[in-house]
């Protein structure tokens, strides 16, 4: 009985360490070619994400890291940061669709400020083209009212011409 | 009433305003022709001192310097080939030989990126031809393609000096 008992400790303690180092391992456990088709897979979302107007300035940052992560990882053959490759691309992808959204109502944002500053450009033009020249002679008159404009004719030359000679 | 001077003041002050808010709304610095940068630098990062000659085996220093004009986030991936005078390269083909190393980089619109290159060569041999191939990932075909930049450096490898 208490032979069973130790064999049953044993089994239960190998186990748990059997499967305790294996836990981590079989978190992800993606290959070099599966991160490699994540992180295209991030780009693609990426490039999505800017279409629609994002800011993607620190997912693409982000992106980098992962490539350099699989880089590193396929050097030194070290699955663990070929894994955190993969799972930062899966965190870019999960977020881009926000950063896309957020673009989107900017985008939209944008082009109805923009229409609001043609209106008022547009309806500035037809004050100026209105007022504009009827306000500027005004100051001119008030500066130059004094001024005498002649003339000049044939006659009022000859004229000038006699009073000199 | 308000005084004219004033009110013509204010009046031109609005128009130059206005003026600029429009323009900001339509920028002007659109990209006409869109292109991407690929150079090879020096090992002092300069467009100079490029090794000529160098030892099998031994490792040597350059840059690798790209940068995006597109309009557009890249991802570019540039492939390091070796191949002699007879190998074939040019804008529509790339060189028909295995890739020795590659870089990858995704890029912002108007960013560009260095990195530092360590390359060796182990079989001594004369006019080697270096070659720096730029590929971009493309969408429409879900795959890299070559994007017709590509840069070379010659060189010739000699044995090592045994002592």
């Amino acid at each position: 009985m208490k032979l069973l008992f130790k064999l049953l400790l044993a089994f239960a303690l190998i186990s748990l360490v059997f499967f305790g180092l294996g836990l981590p391992a079989a978190s992800n456990g993606a290959s070099a070619d599966e991160a490699e088709d994540k992180l295209i897979e991030a780009f693609k979302a990426i490039a999505e994400a800017e279409r629609m107007g994002g800011n993607v300035s620190s997912l693409v940052a982000e992106l980098n890291e992962a490539i350099r992560l699989l880089e590193e990882g396929e050097t030194y053959k070290n699955e663990s940061l070929i894994d955190e490759a993969f799972l930062r691309a899966e965190s870019i992808i999960s977020r881009t669709s926000e950063v896309g959204r957020e673009g989107a109502v900017e985008v939209q944002a944008r082009v109805f400020q923009g229409v609001i500053v043609i209106v008022v450009f547009v309806a500035l033009a037809l004050v100026v083209w209105r007022y504009g020249p009827r306000l500027f002679w005004r100051l001119w008159v008030r500066g130059n009212g004094k001024r005498v404009v002649h003339r000049r004719t044939r006659e009022a030359q000859g004229r000038n011409k006699r009073r000199k000679g | 009433m308000i005084d004219e001077e004033f009110l013509a003041v204010v009046l031109a002050i609005i128009v130059v305003a206005a003026g600029i808010a429009v323009l900001q709304i339509f920028p002007i610095g659109r990209i006409a022709e869109p292109f991407s940068e690929l150079a090879v630098l020096g090992p002092e990062m300069k467009i100079a001192d490029y090794p000529k000659e160098i030892v099998a085996g031994e490792p040597f220093k350059l840059y690798l310097y790209v940068r995006n004009y597109e309009g557009k986030v890249m991802y570019y991936n540039v492939r390091v080939k070796l191949g002699n005078s007879s190998t074939q390269i040019n804008e529509t083909e790339p060189m028909n030989v295995p890739v020795m190393t590659r870089y990858d980089v995704v890029l912002l619109d108007g960013d560009n990126f260095t990195w530092p290159v360590a390359l060796s060569i182990d079989e001594p041999g004369v006019n080697y031809r270096l070659v720096f191939e730029m590929w971009v990932y493309d969408e429409g075909s879900d795959g890299f393609r070559y994007h017709g930049r590509w840069c070379q450096l010659w060189l010739n490898v000699t044995t090592p000096i045994v002592p």
